[in-house]
């Protein structure tokens, strides 16, 4: 265990979204929006705010978005480097490294997409080059589906494992009256009916898109408990990836894992966050694993200890075992990025958040640890553990 | 199709040689000049030994399916071909190099397949690009 362990909390979060390219305002005023409500929930003063994070780039900066707030005094401002979606929960994380280390004490990690502003996410072809391009891999849908047959048809988890992930999903995005995929029950037949975008993913593999954006407040433990949320502690947070794994034009070793997965150093990211916390994956409580595609999100949790390997993960991912309120792990309880909403992920992280006070609308009952994991199958990844009160 | 694929060196020009080998009808493969580690195009450096130097050499363009996806949409306006289409992957016999490559001439493949590279110009592409077609296992 760490002195990291319980130094910082997530105090304030905020989350807000539309329909892709529906939102009424641009992505810095989406952004803006998330900020001040997640101050507002905190019950801060948004001047209060000395530093920001975020992740997948972007043209929203620390200092733009402290001149727009007009806050006291900038400390820090960090963007996660490389990775996209990956770098979700690190971006969390470095709001938590520098309030632990004393670089700033009121730090929020935001995110914000709009299609005004950004196109569509899907046909994003400007992050693959011309060794991808001419083979018609130009979406973030056709590495996952590249990494995600292997991990079928070699590693052999059966495909029901991905279906159980969405079925859940959606299960849960029936009480979730933003959801995306409320009243619009899913079973079996029609999934297996849509249709395929890039083999193996169905339709209801991948992701929504939607204009949006999230705010996560992160001050000190002692701040914290004097706010007037129910602190979500940071018992841990890793980021990275294993020596190999990234960014060589699909050369990359351990090809199959998400990339949390112990590498030539002999650990990796979910070793390190749950060394960190010091808790066992068999703990968890509930988790909330980014799915760009449902394939790759099967792989985070393999990575993470939380469902066994090969042909077994059909066993284990059944959608009685993945649903609130009594599933073994219930997983995405607000519907995630393919039934409630898809901010670059961000939003699993709030939902995370809701889980450890107790204000889901999928609650799991007395829930001492809540996992975010962020996007998979990039090129640098990361995940964090929160924890109630009951885990300092 | 009337946008041209984007085909051809990177900026950095750390690829160039790839490229230029297959305008010149052979695979070229970037290989440590100090400890003979091959490595895929692009990169400058052996991450096993830290030498710049390297030498290009042919390898036959002949390997096995590591995998592949078949693509039900049209993400790729200029493409010249259309979906359905299937990509793979594929680990060549003579280097411990992966390299992708639309799979032609099939309507399906399995992980394992022997498959062999040819040389296609698309009509719309400044530089050549490597695809493959089923090959019968020696």
């Amino acid at each position: 265990m760490s002195a990291f362990r319980g130094a910082t909390a997530i105090a304030g979060a905020a989350e807000l979204h539309y329909p892709r390219g529906k939102a009424p305002m641009g992505e810095r005023s989406l952004v803006l929006q998330a900020v001040l409500s997640a101050c507002s929930d905190a019950g801060i003063d948004p001047r209060d705010i000395d530093g920001f994070t975020s992740y997948a780039g972007g043209d929203l900066s620390g200092p733009s978005l402290a001149a727009d707030l007009g806050v006291r005094e900038l400390r820090w401002s960090t963007m996660v480097w490389g990775g996209g979606g990956g770098g979700a929960a690190a971006a969390i994380n470095s709001a938590a490294a520098a309030v632990a280390t004393g670089q700033a004490d009121c730090v929020v990690a935001v995110r914000g997409m709009a299609q005004a502003d950004t196109g569509r996410l899907g046909y994003a072809k400007y992050y693959f080059d011309n060794h991808y391009v001419p083979h018609g891999v130009a979406a973030p849908a056709h590495v996952c589906a590249l990494r995600t047959q292997r991990l079928l048809e070699h590693d052999g988890v059966p495909a029901s494992a991905m279906r159980a992930l969405v079925l859940a999903a959606y299960h849960h995005a029936q009480q979730n009256p933003t959801a995306a995929g409320n009243g619009r029950p899913l079973d079996v037949e029609k999934y297996e009916d849509s249709p395929l975008i890039v083999e193996p993913f169905h339709l209801y593999d991948c992701s929504r898109e939607n204009d949006g954006a999230v705010a996560l407040i992160v001050v000190s433990a002692e701040r914290a408990k004097m706010l007037q949320q129910k602190p979500a502690y940071i018992l841990a947070a890793a980021q990275g990836a294993p020596g190999g794994y990234s960014a060589r034009n699909e050369n990359d070793h351990q090809y199959t894992s998400a990339g949390f997965g112990v590498g030539p150093s002999g650990h990796g990211v979910a070793s390190r966050l749950w060394a960190q916390a010091g808790v066992a994956p068999r703990e968890l409580d509930v988790v909330q694993v980014y799915e760009n595609f449902s394939g790759p999100a099967v792989a985070s949790l393999i990575d993470h200890g939380l469902c066994p390997q090969g042909p077994s993960a059909g066993e284990f991912m059944t959608v009685e075992n993945l649903i609130a309120p009594h599933g073994v792990l219930p997983v995405n309880t607000s519907g995630g990025n393919i039934a409630d909403a898809f901010i670059n992920g961000m939003g699993l992280a709030v939902e995370a958040v809701r889980q450890i006070r107790g204000t889901s609308v999928n609650q799991v009952p007395d829930v001492a640890t809540s996992l975010y994991i962020g996007g998979p199958m990039a090129p640098l990844v990361s995940s964090v553990l929160l924890g109630s009160d009951a885990t300092l | 199709m009337n946008d041209l694929l984007p085909t051809g060196p990177a900026g950095d020009g750390a690829d160039a040689p790839f490229w230029e080998g297959l305008r010149n009808g052979a695979l070229m493969l970037p290989r440590c000049s100090a400890c003979r580690t091959w490595r895929e195009p692009g990169r400058v450096l052996c991450s096993e030994c830290h030498d710049f130097a390297t030498s290009w050499e042919p390898v036959a363009a002949v390997g096995r399916v590591y995998t592949w996806a078949r693509s039900h949409r049209d993400f790729v306006a200029e493409l010249d071909v259309r979906a359905p289409y299937l990509t793979v992957l594929v680990e060549l016999e003579d280097a411990p190099v992966r390299l992708l490559g639309i799979l032609e001439g099939a309507d399906s493949v399995a992980i394992g397949d022997r498959v062999g590279g040819v040389i296609r110009r698309p009509i719309n592409a400044e530089w050549p690009v490597l695809r493959w077609t089923p090959e019968v296992s020696p």
